[in-house]
């Protein structure tokens, strides 16, 4: 892919826990908040304050740590990570260094067809930093993100594409919001994401000297940073010039990343244990409680669909990539007992809807019940397929049950065999010079005596039994 | 009987019995100061409402509180809502923080005012109180002396009868060390056992707040109310403590108190040898078992303390930058303004921390930079973890631990300020209880012959302050020790 | 172990501002306690746990409840400078 070089990618990802209350305080995470509101005088950095651990904030930590097959540490601790910065209240960030809660552990997903595992090397808690606004002459500072809790998944370097890279990244997000423990939200920033990258010449066995990039907001993003970023490499090194170890911005609208800082400005951070912070210990039943909680994940539930219910990959994979979205299939395929039909209204109509509207799962205008009723009717030949796509159409718009508005709108089909041969007959008998052409051999015309039934009917006419009887009629 | 000389248990009890009001109580104090303070320098900032207060206090219908009326001063150390909390520093000037110190609330919650904030060594980093944002204050039984340190304000409020009682602070010996050259009684509770919220942090895992009073019995009251459990210090222990309040002196006899053998060598003075030596005989008359102790790494006691504090405090004061509060220099010596943010952080902290504090934080960064973490700040806790240890072997052989707080007695103003190494060595004796987090104390026990105060320390181990606050009872009825500096 | 140099690196990371002078004389002070420090070495800490803190009990955890324990203006009562509700500092970059 790249000629002669090889390319090692490993990403960090930092996840916002969602809790209601911050890391080491009880100040509020919510967005909403004004400026600088949602601040307690430990936000503050003020003298005197102490952390105390949220305990949701481990509670989720741990969660995700089984749902990325980590090892859940029974002691973990936190270490304060020192540096100034203006968003840095306490001058130190309270992270954890050498014994985090989660060690090991691995993602697995599809790239292109075929099944990838990423390992990890660890997930640890840290608390968020601040905001800086800069304006020039003066920079402004909000307190309000300091100290939200984080979580921060560091993958091993074996990530060998950038494609690869943003599919694991998808797959870590995809976990997160089936363990309902983070929202995912890259353009938020509650999901973020840094990716070291190097590149070396094919069959050597050093790692390259590594980049990091960072600002990267959305997974389209991570593809196209990382691709600049290897032919950026690339180049320098086939020019003869060698890499050095530094923090790269990525611009979106220039394509291109920029040098932040060099590694010899790089900071000694000085972690050392927070003697402010026991050890964290957690007992095995907290984790094995916490294990049994988990729901399904999103690899299981999509090779369940495919066994379940003969979804071919790539229609288990879009099924399950929101638990919503998935939730909302298993629900429609088990009351209208048809998943292939479920599966393809939900894949067709439905997100294309739901994606135009700009929906989302907790205001839908309609129900579960609803669209596998409109399966239903459809089964039983109610309804046609062109019918209803109208009706899920109007349902849409209005709420409406699918029987209400199928006597709204006088929609229920023609079933009536004797019903339909009248229409057909007449339709035949009102245009003799297109059968002559028809019996000519001009076959194409066997669609427009369709579309004359259909139009007499108002598309009511069962369209299998208006083929049949056309077919026998003109072969009279 | 002058208010002053009542103590808090006498004074609470009149103030019950409606004997006084809160305000004659705390107008005496406060005229005390006005007459004694110019010169001890004892007091750095008044609370302005304590009349009010106190006012306040007498038309309550129901006298509660085991400190009722009581008006205690308060190291500036400690947060205080509404009033000016420095930590005798420049770079804290002018805060007023939005919150009160758990333990002060605690104190208020007994029924106590707040009678002022009293001087200390910036940060409290000091053995002598000479490094403050409002100068050195002085020991009262000799001026041109120092009160000890860091608790230094508050050691020689309670000696001139500035206050009945006072709120101290104990890193590693910041209670006890100014106690002892004062002439009072000052308790460093059990690591954990009072919450640090709210005080302002030196090095997290050794700060505890004790209380300073002229009696064993007053300084158990105040103990009484601020153990207790706060869920804002994650390091604060349930009380496990028995109730303080109506200590008995108990009997001696057949009790096993080790004397630390390390703690008698060396450079201890003459004055203070004798003196403990004189209640050690009183102790075995009374049928007391006097056991000596080996604590083999006592003499790394200093080291281990400097590297840990330093190292915690280097990092406790980065928050100090000039941006949500306290000081800010945007400009440098020659009135430029400030080319970068590394300026402005440099040239802020340079101006806000005093020369002392400044070296700690260089000593501490140092300890924990990379290359030289393994070789100073981890060393230095696998050593603590080895001093910790010997007090528990020892503790397998005796109740208590009977020590000199200091080799010496108060030393003159300037004699040990230009030396470093001298001013830490004066920790020599406090620091590894400090470093152990063991519950200790310093009572007076006489005078030495330039008459100056000699203390003497009581080592107990965790969670037992009922049982040594009862020795020390014994004790203090032993030595009886009655004499007060000149200003009293 | 320590230098001129040393000094300066480590005043820099604390953010500090010394002089030529202040650094002198502290490296000649820290080179006296550093020294006399080195006694560590002669305690034998082969296996020994670090210990961080006094009391090595469990951690304490907080239920994750919201308490609004400050007003924005009291978080800014003490800022030296500030625009609209947010602190105001020199420029970042």
């Amino acid at each position: 892919m790249y000629g002669d070089f090889d390319v090692v990618i490993g990403l960090e990802i930092h996840a916002q826990l969602q809790t209601r209350s911050k890391c080491f305080s009880s100040a509020s995470t919510d967005f909403a908040k004004g400026d600088n509101e949602n601040v307690t005088p430990l936000c503050a950095g003020m003298p005197g304050t102490l952390p105390v651990l949220n305990a949701k904030a481990v509670e989720l930590a741990i969660q995700t740590g089984l749902a990325l097959n980590c090892e859940v540490q029974q002691r973990s601790v936190f270490a304060r990570k020192q540096y100034f910065y203006p968003d840095m209240p306490k001058g130190y960030q309270i992270s954890q260094y050498e014994e985090p809660i989660c060690q090991k552990g691995f993602v697995d997903f599809y790239v292109d067809g075929e099944k990838r595992r990423i390992h990890l090397e660890r997930a640890h808690m840290e608390e968020d930093a601040g905001k800086s606004i800069h304006q020039g002459e003066h920079s402004l500072i909000n307190l309000n993100r300091a100290g939200i809790p984080l979580l921060e998944i560091v993958s091993a370097p074996e990530i060998k594409s950038p494609k690869e890279a943003a599919a694991y990244a998808k797959a870590v997000r995809q976990i997160l919001r089936f363990v309902d423990v983070c929202d995912g939200n890259l353009e938020e920033g509650s999901l973020r994401c840094d990716c070291n990258v190097s590149i070396r010449k094919k069959g050597e066995t050093r790692l390259g000297t590594k980049v990091e990039l960072k600002n990267i907001n959305s997974f389209r993003f991570i593809e196209k940073a990382l691709e600049y970023e290897i032919h950026r490499q690339i180049h320098a090194v086939e020019a003869g010039e060698k890499i050095v170890q530094e923090t790269r911005l990525y611009d979106s609208t220039k394509n291109k990343t920029f040098s932040m800082r060099k590694k010899e400005d790089a900071q000694d951070y000085r972690y050392f244990p927070d003697p402010d912070l026991l050890p964290l210990l957690i007992e095995d039943d907290t984790i094995e409680n916490l294990r049994q909680s988990l729901p399904e994940l999103p690899m299981q539930r999509m090779e369940r669909f495919q066994n379940n219910y003969a979804l071919g990959l790539d229609d288990a994979e879009l099924l399950t990539s929101e638990k919503e979205l998935a939730d909302f299939f298993e629900k429609v395929a088990s009351e209208s007992g048809n998943p292939k039909a479920s599966a393809n209204w939900i894949m067709g109509d439905f997100l294309r809807e739901f994606n135009e509207s700009k929906s989302s799962f907790q205001n839908l205008p309609i129900k579960e019940k609803q669209l596998a009723q409109l399966i239903q009717l459809v089964d039983s030949k109610t309804l046609s397929g062109k019918m209803a796509k109208d009706v899920f159409i109007e349902m849409w718009k209005s709420g409406k049950d699918p029987q209400v508005l199928v006597k709204d709108l006088g929609l229920s089909q023609i079933t009536d065999e004797g019903a339909i041969l009248k229409m057909v007959q007449d339709i035949i008998g009102a245009n003799a010079s297109k059968v002559a052409e028809y019996k000519a051999g001009k076959d194409k015309l066997f669609g427009f005596f369709v579309g004359q039934v259909m139009k007499a009917s108002k598309g009511q006419a069962n369209p299998e039994l208006v083929n049949k009887l056309i077919k026998e009629e003109l072969s009279k | 009987m002058q208010i002053h000389e009542m103590g808090v248990k006498a004074t609470v009890q009149a103030l019950k019995e409606r004997q006084l009001s809160c305000k004659e109580v705390t107008e005496h104090y406060l005229k005390r100061s006005e007459k004694l303070n110019p010169n001890l320098n004892a007091i750095v900032c008044a609370n302005e409402d304590v009349l009010v207060q106190a006012e306040a206090l007498d038309q309550k219908k129901d006298k509660d509180g085991i400190l009722f009326g009581a008006p205690i001063a308060i190291k500036d150390l400690f947060c205080t809502k509404g009033i000016k909390s420095t930590a005798c520093s420049n770079i804290l000037n002018n805060f007023v923080p939005p919150y009160t110190a758990t333990c002060v609330s605690r104190l208020q919650n007994e029924g106590a005012l707040i009678l002022s904030k009293t001087n200390m060594d910036e940060f409290a980093m000091g053995s002598s109180n000479e490094v403050s944002l409002f100068g050195a204050c002085k020991n009262p039984w000799d001026q041109t002396r120092v009160p000890g340190g860091s608790s230094g304000g508050s050691a020689a409020a309670v000696s001139a009868g500035l206050a009945p009682a006072a709120l101290g602070s104990d890193t590693g010996g910041s209670i006890r060390q100014p106690a002892s050259f004062c002439g009072v009684v000052g308790v460093k509770p059990t690591y954990g056992s009072v919450s640090r919220y709210g005080m302002i942090a030196f090095a997290s895992s050794l700060d505890q707040a004790g209380p300073m009073a002229n009696s064993v019995e007053d300084c158990a009251l105040l103990l009484e109310a601020m153990i207790a459990k706060d869920s804002k210090d994650a390091t604060n222990a349930p009380r496990k403590v028995g109730p303080l309040i109506n200590l008995q002196i108990p009997s001696i006899k057949g009790r096993r108190l080790g004397l630390p053998k390390q703690y008698f060598e060396g450079e201890l003075s003459e004055g203070v040898h004798s003196a403990i030596d004189k209640i050690i005989d009183l102790l075995k008359k009374e049928g007391a078992e006097l056991v000596e102790i080996d604590l083999p790494h006592t003499s790394f006691a200093v080291p281990v303390y400097y590297l840990v504090a330093t190292s915690e405090a280097s990092s406790n004061l980065s928050r100090y930058d000039g941006i949500r509060y306290g000081l800010r220099v945007e400009k440098d010596d020659e009135g430029l303004p400030v080319k970068d943010l590394h300026e402005f952080y440099s040239i802020t902290r340079s101006k806000g921390f005093g020369e002392e504090v400044q070296r700690r934080i260089l000593l501490g960064t140092f300890s924990l930079s990379s290359g030289y973490f393994d070789q100073f700040y981890l060393k230095a806790c696998q050593v603590r973890r080895k001093i910790y240890c010997d007090f528990q072997e020892a503790f397998k052989n005796c109740d208590a631990l009977l020590a000199p707080v200091a080799t010496h007695t108060a030393f003159r103003l300037g004699e040990k300020i230009s030396d470093p190494m001298a001013m830490y060595y004066n920790d020599v004796y406090t620091t590894a209880a400090s470093l152990s987090g063991l519950p200790a104390m310093s009572l007076p026990i006489g005078l030495d012959q330039q008459n100056l105060p000699i203390g003497l320390q009581i080592m107990s181990p965790p969670f037992q302050e009922d049982k040594m606050l009862e020795l020390a009872l014994k004790i203090e009825e032993l030595a009886s020790f009655k004499e007060k500096p000149n200003v009293w | 172990m320590i230098d001129k140099k040393r000094v300066e690196e480590v005043a820099k990371l604390a953010c500090l501002k010394i002089t030529k002078d202040q650094c002198a004389v502290l490296e000649d002070q820290f080179h006296l306690i550093l020294e006399d420090f080195e006694k560590l070495n002669q305690v034998d800490t082969k296996g020994v746990a670090p210990m961080i803190t006094p009391h090595e009990e469990k951690i304490d955890l907080r239920r994750d409840e919201v308490q609004n324990e400050l007003s924005v203006d009291d978080v800014l009562k003490n800022a030296p400078d500030v625009q609209g509700h947010l602190f105001r500092v020199p420029p970042v970059v």
